[in-house]
């Protein structure tokens, strides 16, 4: 509604007002009487119905033109009545239609048909986080996504709905296991540090702790990559009414220590009033890997075998080589890709939503249950249940106004213990049933070690998710609004990983249930935050004023405690710790984490074409040591419309919108952890002699502080033919220095790294390319597309020291942060049947520090999607094609040599160094270096079908809307990639699903 | 009126926006202590030093697992023959140790780790001002002794190594490495002051810290290695000549109890209950061997009626095929009070001490006897050596039997009297003369250049 504009004289301010004055007058108050005709000076019942030319608009504004205090809406039907004078005029409006001014001309019923205004993307407003801004105003980058692109996806983590949409973003999945994570590149990488990338995340006002409750050392490391259960998993994607990603310095500034990153504003939706409706959408589908590895098969693989033996000169196989010495059955084939992650997995959603309310009141009830089963060998499923309420209270007198929203999720995740993935292509195709005649885990004799153990190590995460917020406004003049935001989080996670006595061959005397142990971790995590602000806003005659000033106090404390219970009397009491002989707590940590800040933005406006805003922050934070807590932080960002301007006006007509803006700033990161820079030691949870032992935690070091971001950005916005074709082309250039290092240490140390401040700096640089077209926007059909591109760079600009440091062979100064120092592969010497590598300092020898001397550079060269809309009268379809062009390790990184008992691509056929079973040295010596040199590496590009919507409105019954749909995510996948997945590359973790789902979308 | 209101909400959210150094100033978590205040309670300093044992019992260096050199060097000698399939301790076996073994790094790492822990207590307690005199010497004493131990090891596989006696990083970074002959005075030095630091009373039961004489042992065992006779019978004689604490145990089969007077020093096994990690590394119930098996060259080496091969080495058989295993610990399975402790020194390598050092001093006759108190332990008759070599090649014969599959005894022997390549070439076609030590980890050299050069052959 905020987009009203009926005076374009006023500011934005005075809309807002306006708009509330005339929603606060309800229709109830007017005279009801009926009136036999129809009279200039008489009030009459005018009605009609509200449409789009298909279907009927609900939620419509409807106003009387020079009458200020009334207005009624359309219902859900788009059907509206309201009382006016025969010669009155109506005004009426949509968010997203160009405002209809019908004159009533003794008419009783008018049925109005708005048009889609293709202007309107200019108009929308976009969240900031602590303030709003008009899409065509504001000065900083801010890349956004809505309810309509997210629920088209059948996705169960918000940044899988976010991937290929927005330009500078990069996304990627790291593992396609339910619940598993994302890594996320706001511009590239800023820290030397691998794991200081993430960017801020912000639902409803609340930030929320990204950093994970779970153990992966000990319990899920093997199945979940990186840090085990993401928070972001707990976020429900129907729930989610926009996500807004701020970029530079006048975007992000306004957050700053933490900004550095970029900022992920999530809002989640919110209840729109107006008749009463019930929406359910429902939905099912399948999943599968969607791509595989060609293997040898047994016998391919028994030959290489074999060969390996005879290379090696080996004509006894020893008692340990099972494969090949007899043991094994030599005609036996299993395609264990197929067996132990080739499932189908199964998927369905059901969502309810019931909202309604007064102009005053409005409420939001939904709640959505999905379940998943994966697609590993045996039943895991992956079941969450979202609760979401919002609600919203303005007085009447519009001063006070009153938001709560608020979600709660449960996330149960039941998984092997580990990621079958490995396994499934190392495992030899004459390896043995997985199950004995009997139904027992087949050991072959103990010469099989059975991947299924793995699997009866199950894994289990539950997670409940609470996310409260609420905000409290009271508006003393029409120019100050005083506002608090204050907010609530808690998380906690409950995860356990069995290993029971069955897990076990019984050979090794341990099949009894007084070995079977349970591992358990319990975190939490709370935190809450307050913010009061003011706004003042005022206009003047020719331009507008905005300030903000605000504080922020925000607390989190967050602990875990993991332990371990050993021994039961049954296996089947594994989950009762009661029933355990010994439990052991071998993990209990907590700590505080407090922040502080104040901030503020100025924002100026003149003549609606030049627009200057400044942003800042002071922030304080725990995490650093006494006198380093505090920083400041602040960014100017300017825009200038130059479309505006009547020489350009006329020069190109067929320019709609030019804008030109600027921003530079600083930011800051302090993902670093609590209590860095103390040197603490903490408790093992092990006795000896009754006494608890104490471990060193860390190492000491006060001096360290922020590390520090300065963004630039300059960019080009071009709208044509009335904004129909809009253009974007942006420039970064972002420094960090101060680098924040988790330096590795020698273990000389005594760990593995300290935390220090270094003087190195890293330059991130790009172009980001959007496009957005209407190609046709007709009645019954339209044609819509978005491109985005970027070309990111990223290079060490300086590093004092560096070949006297312990990164010296890691990085390199003037190149990107992503190089991979390798051997250089010249190829195979025919003679020696060896691989060979340049050897750089010509001694004769090929060593580690001195010959790792090629460059491979693994950041993407360019990505970017290609989305597409077509609409037909009744019918949608929408795709989404993502591209990434880079370089990434290949199947050839994470394989053994071939040769060994594990199983081999079919390319080792063709190409390989003779194989060679483990008894040949210099074989092994060679095929060690192959794996690190170039020849590991390879292309990674691919496009990919990232998404495909399918969508049927069904023609309108009487108050019911109905769509059905079919849906899909990684659809196909165009790649030259030797390796499971180009988008994951990790070799041992599963690939993103290819997801196919129908459901059907129904309100009344 | 309505202005004052207005003011007086003004005025509060000014206030509100100033902030406050405090409250971004946290105290350390409930679960973590800062340095400065563990060493300033004898009982958190001691809870220090106690974590190094149970680390060293769990998974460094001295552990009854394949982290620890009882297993590891069992199987890069002739003691070990691997059946497994970790892959790491395949390459221990197969004498091929790359300078990327994951094995490697971690006992290098892990090691450093605990002589971190040790330098904090030794600095700690230097600093201390509340604690008392004897809880001081007590801490300090054990404290530079076991970092004299992990050192011992650590010089003894890798060659040249750092001597680590700091906490301050930016030292230990680029630290660079000690000659043999610079690590034999430190950690003669460390010993010495341990020496005088501790008593030979015990702390606690069952002998699992260690006292003045477990400093004596390693002394020994020291001088010994280093061909220091003199020095080594006289601190083996010192150890074996307190009777009061230690005696010879004749009952074959309670050697490895934990009460066994026999044992010097032994590490604990927790909570209650639980036995030894050797026990569970070694023994076996099925063919083939899950994991490892004891080499038959070794198991054919015991006389017929050596108590020792009948007691301490079993048999596991099916219809084609025999395996033995070591059964020196029996209990792989936890019991209702713990029975066994993994032990670091026990009083028969003192007797083969200074059997050894007397037939170098040309003591025979003294030779002769130790020797004989050990093979008469054992049911075996005297021994028929009579010259000077020949009494040494049965001391040395004494060791293997009687130390087989203990903390590496047989490696170590057989390096300073130079028969690695002489025996182990015949049994191990992997060996190479390098390998006598092992590969400095190769992302150690990465991260500190001063430990350049790699050993000789990786």
């Amino acid at each position: 509604m905020q987009n009203y504009s009926l005076n374009k004289k006023l500011g934005a301010l005075w809309h807002l007002i306006l708009i509330g004055i005339i929603l606060s007058s309800t229709p109830a108050l007017a005279k009801k009487r009926l009136r036999p005709q129809l009279s200039e000076r008489q009030q009459n019942q005018i009605s009609g119905i509200i449409t789009d030319g298909r279907t009927p608009l609900p939620g419509v504004t409807i106003a009387i033109k020079n009458r200020i205090n009334y207005a009624v809406l359309s219902d859900f039907d788009g059907k509206y009545s309201l009382i006016a004078k025969a010669n009155d005029t109506l005004v009426v409006s949509y968010i997203g239609y160009k405002t209809a001014i019908i004159p009533i001309n003794y008419r009783k019923n008018i049925h109005i048909q708005l048009q889609e205004d293709i202007t309107s993307l200019q108009e929308v407003r976009i969240n900031a986080g602590y303030y709003s801004v008009k899409e065509k105003e504001r000065t900083g980058s801010i890349a956004r996504i809505t309810a309509k692109d997210i629920e088209k996806q059948p996705v169960t983590n918000v940044l899988a709905a976010m991937q290929g949409r927005m330009a500078g973003v990069n996304i990627t999945q790291t593992s396609g296991v339910p619940g598993s994570g994302f890594e996320i590149q706001i511009r590239g990488r800023n820290s030397l540090r691998t794991d200081g990338n993430s960017p801020l995340y912000i639902v409803d006002g609340m930030p929320l702790g990204t950093e994970s409750l779970g153990n992966s050392s000990f319990l899920s490391g093997s199945i979940l990559p990186g840090a085990g259960v993401n928070t972001l998993s707990s976020l429900n994607p129907a729930d989610i009414e926009s996500i807004e990603v701020l970029k530079d310095a006048d975007a992000t500034a306004i957050y700053g220590s933490r900004g550095a990153n970029g900022v992920v504003l999530i809002t989640t939706k919110k209840a729109k009033g107006g008749k009463t409706t019930f929406t359910t959408n429902t939905f099912s589908g399948v999943g599968q890997i969607a791509r595989r590895l060609k293997l040898l098969n047994t016998e391919q693989y028994l030959n290489m075998r074999r060969q390996a033996f005879k290379n090696d000169g080996v004509t006894t196989y020893p008692a340990n080589v099972h494969d090949i010495n007899g043991n094994w059955d030599q005609n036996r084939y299993t395609d264990w890709q197929k067996e132990l992650i080739g499932n189908t997995s199964r998927h369905r959603q059901i969502d309810v939503g019931l909202q309604g309310g007064s102009e005053s009141t409005k409420l939001l009830l939904k709640m959505t249950n999905y379940n998943e089963i994966s697609v590993f060998h045996g039943d895991f499923e992956y079941k969450k249940t979202a609760f979401q309420f919002s609600g919203n209270h303005r007085s009447e007198n519009q001063k006070f106004q009153l938001d709560l929203s608020m979600q709660y999720v449960l996330d149960q995740n039941d998984l092997p213990g580990s990621d079958l993935t490995l396994d499934a292509i190392n495992l030899a195709p004459n390896a043995p049933a997985l199950y004995d005649n009997g139904g027992n885990l087949n050991w072959e004799n103990s010469t099989f070690v059975n991947p299924i153990q793995k699997i009866k190590e199950e894994y289990l995460a539950k997670t409940d998710f609470l996310n409260a917020g609420g905000s409290f406004a009271y508006r003393f003049f029409p120019s100050l609004e005083f506002k608090t935001m204050a907010g609530f989080t808690d998380s906690r996670l409950l995860e356990t990983k069995i290993a029971p006595s069955t897990m076990y061959n019984p050979a090794l005397g341990l099949d009894n249930s007084s070995f079977s142990f349970l591992l358990q971790n319990k975190g939490y995590q709370q935190s809450w935050s307050l913010e009061p602000q003011l706004h003042w806003n005022k206009a003047f005659v020719n331009s507008t004023l905005n300030v903000l000033v605000g504080a922020t106090f925000q607390e989190r404390t967050f602990g875990t405690q993991a332990l371990r219970a050993f021994g039961f009397a049954n296996n089947r009491l594994i989950y009762n710790m009661a029933a355990a002989n010994t439990i052991t707590i071998f993990n209990n940590d907590n700590s505080v984490y407090r922040y502080n800040a104040v901030f503020g933005r100025v924002n100026y406006t003149y003549r609606n074409k030049y627009i200057i805003n400044l942003t800042g922050r002071r922030d304080g934070s725990s995490r650093f040591g006494p006198g380093k807590q505090f920083a400041n932080f602040g960014a100017v960002g300017m825009a200038w419309l130059f479309g505006k301007e009547t020489l350009v006006e006329q020069l190109l007509p067929s320019l709609s919108f030019g804008k030109l803006r600027s921003s530079y700033g600083s930011t800051g990161s302090d993902q670093i952890g609590d209590y860095q820079f103390l040197d603490t030691f903490s408790s093992t949870g092990l006795p000896y002699q009754g006494i608890i032992g104490l471990q060193p935690t860390r190492l000491f070091n006060p001096n360290f502080s922020w590390e520090r971001n300065t963004k630039f950005e300059a960019a080009l916005e071009l709208g044509f033919f009335n904004d129909r074709v809009m253009l974007t082309t942006a420039y970064f250039k972002n420094k960090s220095d101060n680098q924040l290092v988790g330096i590795p240490l020698p273990g000389t140390t005594g760990f593995a790294s300290i935390q220090s401040n270094f003087p190195a700096e890293v330059e991130n640089k790009g172009i980001e390319l959007e496009w957005h077209s209407k190609i046709i926007a007709k009645t019954n059909f339209s044609w819509n597309t978005s491109f985005n591109l970027t070309f990111p760079k990223n290079k060490l600009v300086s590093f004092p020291d560096l070949a006297g440091s312990t990164y010296a062979n890691q990085y390199v100064v003037g190149e990107p942060l992503s190089i991979r120092m390798v051997y250089h592969y010249t190829g195979m010497n025919t003679q020696t049947g060896l691989y060979e590598f340049e050897d750089y300092n010509k001694d004769g020898l090929i060593r580690s520090a001195e010959d790792r001397k090629m460059l491979i550079n693994t950041t993407p060269e360019f990505f970017g999607g290609l989305q597409n809309s077509f609409t037909y009268k009744n019918w949608q379809f929408d795709f989404l094609l993502q591209f990434v062009k880079q370089i990434a390790p290949n199947f050839n990184n994470f394989k053994s040599m071939p040769g060994l008992s594990v199983n081999q691509s079919v390319d080792v056929l063709n190409e390989s160094q003779p194989f060679s079973a483990g008894f040949n040295s210099q074989a092994s010596n060679a095929y060690s270096f192959y794996r690190n040199s170039d020849a590991a590496f390879g292309d990674a590009s691919f496009v990919r079908l990232k998404n495909i919507a399918l969508t049927y409105t069904l023609p309108t019954l009487s108050g019911w809307d109905c769509k059905l749909y079919l849906q899909g995510q990684n659809i196909l996948t165009f790649t030259k990639y030797k390796g499971l997945d180009p988008e994951n590359y990790s070799g041992v973790r599963i690939p993103p699903l290819r997801v196919l789902t129908l459901g059907t979308q129904l309100t009344f | 009126m309505k202005n004052t209101k207005i003011y007086y909400l003004l005025f509060c959210f000014v206030v509100s926006l100033s902030s406050c150094e405090e409250f971004v100033s946290v105290e350390v978590p409930g679960s973590q202590l800062s340095g400065e205040i563990v060493f300033e309670d004898y009982k958190t300093a001691e809870a220090v030093l106690l974590n190094v044992y149970t680390k060293m019992n769990n998974n460094v260096m001295v552990c009854g697992d394949g982290n620890g050199i009882s297993v590891l060097l069992g199987n890069y000698t002739d003691e070990l023959k691997c059946y497994g399939l970790n892959i790491p301790e395949l390459m221990f076996y197969q004498n091929e140790l790359a300078t990327i073994n994951p094995t490697i790094q971690s006992l290098w790492r892990n090691t450093y780790n605990l002589i971190y822990s040790l330098n904090t207590v030794i600095e700690g307690v230097e600093n201390s001002v509340s604690l008392k005199q004897h809880d001081r010497d007590r801490l300090l004493g054990e404290a530079l002794f076991v970092r004299a131990y992990l050192h011992f090891y650590l010089n003894e596989l890798f060659g040249e190594i750092p001597y680590v006696t700091s906490t301050d990083y930016r030292i230990n970074t680029s630290i660079g490495k000690q000659t043999n002959e610079a690590l034999f005075s430190l950690l003669e030095d460390d010993l010495l002051r341990s020496e005088s630091l501790l008593t030979d009373n015990y702390t606690g039961i069952h002998r699992v810290r260690p006292n003045k004489s477990t400093v004596l042992a390693l002394q020994a065992r020291l001088y010994l290695y280093h061909e220091k006779w003199e020095l080594a019978k006289q601190k083996a004689s010192m150890v074996i000549n307190n009777s009061v604490l230690y005696s010879l145990v004749m009952d074959i089969n309670a050697v490895f109890l934990r009460n066994s007077p026999g044992t010097i020093w032994q590490l604990m096994s927790a909570p209650e209950g639980k036995n030894t990690l050797d026990a569970k590394s070694f023994i076996f119930k099925t063919v083939p061997p899950p994991s490892r098996a004891l080499q038959e060259g070794l198991v054919n080496k015991f006389e017929i009626n050596d108590l020792r091969g009948i007691n301490w080495v079993k048999s596991v058989s099916n219809s084609s095929r025999t395996f033995y295993h070591a059964f020196k610990y029996k209990l792989n399975n936890d019991t209702s009070t713990s029975m066994e402790y993994s032990i670091q020194f026990r009083l028969e390598e003192m007797y083969l001490i200074r059997a050894e050092a007397n037939a170098e001093l040309n003591l025979l006759d003294l030779s002769a006897a130790d020797l004989n108190s050990i093979r008469n332990k054992a049911g075996l008759a005297n021994t028929t050596a009579l010259t000077k070599d020949e009494l040494l090649t049965a001391i040395l014969k004494e060791r293997q039997l009687e130390f087989f599959t203990e903390l590496g005894h047989r490696f170590f022997d057989l390096k300073r009297r130079g028969g690695l390549d002489s025996v182990l070439s015949g049994v191990k076609p992997g060996w190479n003369t390098s390998d006598v030590l092992f590969p400095l980890p190769e992302n150690e050299l990465l991260l500190n250049p001063n430990l350049l050069p790699q050993n000789d052959g990786h």
